[in-house]
């Protein structure tokens, strides 16, 4: 990747960088058109970042595709760490996969000219998430929409609504989707590996990380320690703080929020870093060491655990679970969760395996049975069961990291008797469902009857016939 | 519009919209030699406006380059067999009611009668031909009218407001199944043209969606 940097105050030779420098590009940038792998590097102070969009665009790029690293993020005394950063970087934007329409907010401020006539500042675009109809599990689930703070999110006929210009970005429906669909082209879970990733194999010391909301304020970094930006940190679930443990780094800390668009993002970021200490001391791993208030110096040496796989991905809680080894350890922000049902009270309606967005609750018919049976590995405590679940206390969702559970794997929760059709032997319903209904109905015998002891497709005949 | 102070009129803008829903409209019509030159011309025109700042101008310039890479004939032959004969089980013709439509009879009428009344109401005729009115150049073709009138309202110093809302109406339901339509139409296409003609209808509606908003609150703002 070719680099084109502002600032002559800089001695990029002493950089492992192919930087090509501009002094006072940032007032006026040109954009090359014979690459298409370009950086930049600016200066906070001269670099407009709406005009530099603008530009990229009209040469062709697509601007969330191309690099821009200001220099205060970067350390202008220390070569290696300053490669280090540019290595993260890359390596982030290297996971990038493109954008949809559906992902770029238009921003337009409408300003009042001297005619009086309306004037818009030409369009610069925020990047939000939209569902991926692909692997949005769909079917009732709306896990995003339970998350949405702004409300920009809805359910709707079917499908997830989504009101781009009533979207903040700030993340937490991306980290709350069970099945990773949906999707900031900006901030996706595997650029943020790719960044930590790329940390890790730049930087040879022991290096901690600090996550913070990339709209709040920066502030001063020590030594050793490299800033990892997602959009907002009310986003985190415990699993994301531990994450960057599991990819190389030996120190984590969370950032204070800073720039008050969520007003709840710093508790519910303490309650993150809160269950994370706690699952890290569950592993016999000393969390104060790991996941610090405060950055310091001396770093203590890497984990020696590795993740296998991408701790922030859907499934992150289970690949970090897997890293971490035997733990019980349960709170309000567990990632994970057992599930398990009231006998007496579920009626096999099957509503909570077909809004179950993982498939950690599935229904299978088996011989005049209906088994609904749960995999703790799959399950990401989101709930969706006992909220959509039209029988009140017949579900409950315990928020815990067991991996006992999990290790156990796949197991039958409940089992229902089938009753059999009296016309054709097929299947009308399981007999607690046909009980539910006989309480509901009452003394309607005739229609009780229909119900309970034909099948839909024969009560269909006959009604036709 | 000018890009260094990063400002462009009310007008200017609607002019950009109005230019870019009539050449997607054009994009729909029967493939020739003549169409693609101008619906060539129509783009570099648009980038001559200001296009290039907008998300929408990337994938207008790759129905652009598409163009200019196919045989008008293979064009024509593709776009029968997507959006005429349906030859392969490939059709996937451009009208609302084919997608939105549950029940196709009763639909095609109910939004081919939307679209009439909307034109009744803004006071356009359409000149319709053999396509009905749901069909999607012809819903092009409206809102492309509908940015003229908001560009003269602009110019003159008039409230654009209700040419906004009636393209607003006509809008909200073009982003319900333009993007669905898109995919379909890239999946099926072999020569690649409708297929970008698809990808810069999608991301050009989608952008109305929210711009056409964002111009409404604006526009109340200032009459209010």
């Amino acid at each position: 990747m070719k680099w084109i940097a502002c600032s002559d105050r800089i001695d990029w030779t002493e950089t492992d960088l192919d930087v090509s420098a501009r002094p006072g590009w940032c007032r006026d940038p040109v954009v090359p058109r014979d690459t298409d792998q370009v950086g930049f590097i600016g200066c906070a102070e001269d670099l407009d970042r709406a005009h530099l969009e603008r530009r990229l665009r009209s040469e062709g790029f697509d601007p969330l595709g191309v690099p821009v690293v200001l220099l205060t993020e970067l350390d202008r005394d220390s070569p290696s760490r300053m490669a280090a950063k540019v290595a993260a970087i890359r390596s982030r934007m290297a996971a990038y996969t493109g954008s949809r329409p559906e992902h770029l907010k238009p921003v337009m401020p409408a300003t009042l000219s001297r005619r009086s006539f309306l004037t818009f500042g030409s369009p610069t675009y925020q990047p939000v998430p939209h569902p991926d109809d692909s692997c949005c599990a769909g079917d009732g689930c709306r896990a995003c929409v339970d998350s949405c703070p702004h409300g920009a999110l809805d359910w709707s006929r079917g499908a997830i609504r989504h009101d781009r210009l009533g979207c903040a970005a700030c993340g937490r429906c991306v980290s709350a989707c069970p099945s990773g669909a949906m999707v900031n082209p900006a901030f996706t879970p595997a650029q943020l590996y790719a960044e930590v990733e790329g940390l890790a194999s730049a930087v040879a010391e022991p290096f901690g990380v600090r996550i913070t909301c990339e709209r709040g304020p920066r502030s001063e970094l020590m030594k050793d320690w490299y800033e990892v930006a997602v959009p907002c940190v009310g986003m985190l679930p415990p699993h994301w703080i531990i994450g960057p443990l599991l990819i190389g780094a030996t120190a984590v800390a969370v950032s204070k929020c800073g720039c008050d668009a969520e007003p709840d993002a710093d508790q519910r970021a303490g309650e993150a870093v809160v269950f994370a200490r706690s699952w890290l001391d569950a592993a016999d791993i000393p969390a104060d060491s790991r996941i610090v208030d405060e950055l310091r110096e001396g770093l203590v040496s890497a984990l020696g655990v590795a993740a296998a796989g991408n701790p922030f991905a859907a499934n992150g809680a289970v690949v970090v679970a897997a890293a971490l080894g035997d733990v019980l350890v349960g709170g309000v922000r567990a990632p994970t969760g057992v599930v398990t049902i009231q006998e007496d009270v579920c009626t096999g309606c099957e509503m909570c395996s077909t809004v179950c967005p993982t498939s950690a609750l599935r229904a299978v018919p088996i011989e005049g049975r209906l088994e609904i049976d749960f995999d703790p590995s799959r399950c990401t405590a989101c709930r969706q069961c006992v909220v959509r679940c039209p029988e009140e206390g017949a579900i409950h969702v315990l928020p815990i990291v067991d991996s006992v559970e999990m290790a156990v794997g796949r197991r039958t929760l409940i089992r229902h008797e089938l009753a059999e059709c009296l016309r054709c032997g097929g299947t009308v319903a399981p007999q607690a469902a046909l009980a539910r209904i006989a309480r509901a109905l009452g003394d309607d015998e005739k229609a009780l009857k229909q119900i309970t002891s034909l099948c839909l497709d024969c009560r269909g005949t006959m009604m036709v016939f | 519009m000018s890009e260094m102070s990063g400002t462009l009129s009310g007008s200017d803008l609607a002019r950009i919209r109005q230019g870019c829903y009539r050449v997607l409209a054009s994009g729909f019509g029967r493939p020739s030699a003549e169409l693609t030159a101008q619906i060539r011309a129509g783009i570099l025109a648009l980038e001559g406006l200001g296009m290039g700042v907008f998300s929408f101008a990337q994938p207008m310039r790759r129905w652009d380059m598409a163009l200019s890479a196919a045989s008008p004939g293979d064009v024509a032959t593709e776009y029968v067999r997507l959006f005429g004969s349906g030859m392969d089980g490939a059709v996937c013709v451009p009208i609302e009611s084919q997608h939105l439509g549950v029940n196709l009879v009763g639909d095609a009428a109910r939004h081919a009668g939307r679209i009439e009344d909307l034109m009744r109401r803004s006071g356009f005729e359409a000149d319709l031909d053999e396509r009905p009115p749901d069909h999607l150049a012809v819903e092009l073709e409206l809102a492309s009218a509908f940015c003229g009138a908001e560009a003269t309202a602009w110019a003159d110093g008039g409230s654009a407001e209700k040419w906004l809302e009636w393209l607003r109406e006509l809008v909200d339901v073009l982003a319900m199944w333009i993007p669905g339509f898109a995919a379909t139409v890239g999946e099926r296409d072999r020569v690649g043209v409708l297929a970008a003609l698809g990808g810069a209808t999608a991301a050009f509606v989608m952008h109305e969606y929210d711009i056409v908003r964002v111009l409404i609150g604006a526009a109340a703002e200032e009459s209010g």
